[in-house]
């Protein structure tokens, strides 16, 4: 008879091939080689979607000191053009940092996130809205992402976020 | 008393597996994102959202209905998986990165304090399971 180590070893490899082989033949399979791992995490289940601003409507909250911007892009993409004032906040963000973001809404009525894509920043964006939990705080995506904000030739800045640790 | 004890740890990680595994099976590309947000093995995502939760569920049939020997090598098997559910979300917990634990597919909540310890008893579980072995009739003395 086989050792336990055998045994185990055994069940483990027959297992995988038995889901490999079940991954292969399912329509709905995940694709092994075609597979790029996410760029911003899945956002809650459930719920309403948050609200989509246009940018031309988005610049008319710039200046009002109820409003902060948050950019949910990797740190290289935020080094090299945001929008003026925005705090970066990628979905990967460390917990203490998304916590700071949340904690500096006390004074705030609206978070505008934005990503490359209107995608991208929709995950982050209903994540905040349920940390933050407050009806009075309104949570909305940057449509069209940055691009559509630089295509508008609205306040853009760059170099890295000073307020963000994993900046420094 | 002990076979009680080791019933009782067959069915209830047992099936705990098999459900698991047959949640995750459910949405296999939401589970390798799941395991991609871990950011530990991100290239192996899909490989292992392919793999495991047929693993699991064989684990946790053998463990409930399998031949004696085997059954020690289902429980050691989930023991083993259950090194690295704990280890993986404690590093996340550590990292402080705030994701779905991927644990029950898309019924699952977010890694925390609770998760490891839930995973620590489940690993507990599987070693006892491991371990524990029902005293034979014949060497049961007089």
């Amino acid at each position: 008879m086989l050792p336990l180590a055998a045994r185990t070893a055994v069940l483990l490899v027959i297992g995988a091939a038995v889901g490999l082989a079940a991954n292969a033949v399912r329509s709905d399979g995940v694709s092994l080689r075609g597979y790029s791992p996410p760029v911003s995490c899945e956002g809650p289940k459930g719920g309403h979607p948050v609200e989509v601003l246009p940018p031309d409507r988005a610049v008319r909250l710039c200046g009002d000191p109820g409003v902060l911007v948050a950019d949910a892009r990797p740190p290289r993409r935020f080094a090299e053009g945001h929008v003026a004032g925005a705090v970066h906040l990628p979905c990967a963000a460390p917990q203490a940092e998304a916590s700071t973001v949340v904690s500096r809404l006390t004074a705030k009525n609206t978070l505008i996130v934005y990503g490359d894509t209107t995608e991208e920043a929709r995950p982050v964006a209903e994540e905040l809205r349920r940390r933050i939990g407050r009806p009075d705080v309104k949570v909305v995506v940057l449509d069209g992402g940055f691009p559509a904000w630089n295509q508008a030739g609205l306040a853009c800045s760059s170099g890295p976020c000073p307020e963000c640790t994993e900046h420094k | 008393m002990k076979e009680v004890v080791s019933w009782a740890l067959r069915l209830g990680l047992g099936g705990l597996f098999v459900v698991a595994g047959v949640l995750k099976l459910r949405d296999p590309g939401a589970f390798a994102t799941d395991i991609a947000n871990y950011q530990l093995l991100p290239q192996y995502a899909a490989l292992l959202a392919a793999m495991l939760p047929a693993v699991e569920i064989l684990a946790g049939l053998v463990l409930i209905a399998g031949p004696a020997p085997w059954r020690r090598s289902a429980a050691a098997a989930i023991a083993l998986m259950m090194v690295v559910f704990t280890v993986a979300a404690a590093s996340a917990l550590a990292r402080g990165i705030d994701i779905s634990c991927g644990c029950f597919g898309g019924e699952s909540g977010r890694v925390d304090g609770l998760t490891i310890v839930r995973d620590v008893v489940l690993l507990a579980a599987a070693i006892a399971a491991v371990v524990l072995r029902a005293t034979p009739r014949s060497a049961t003395p007089p």
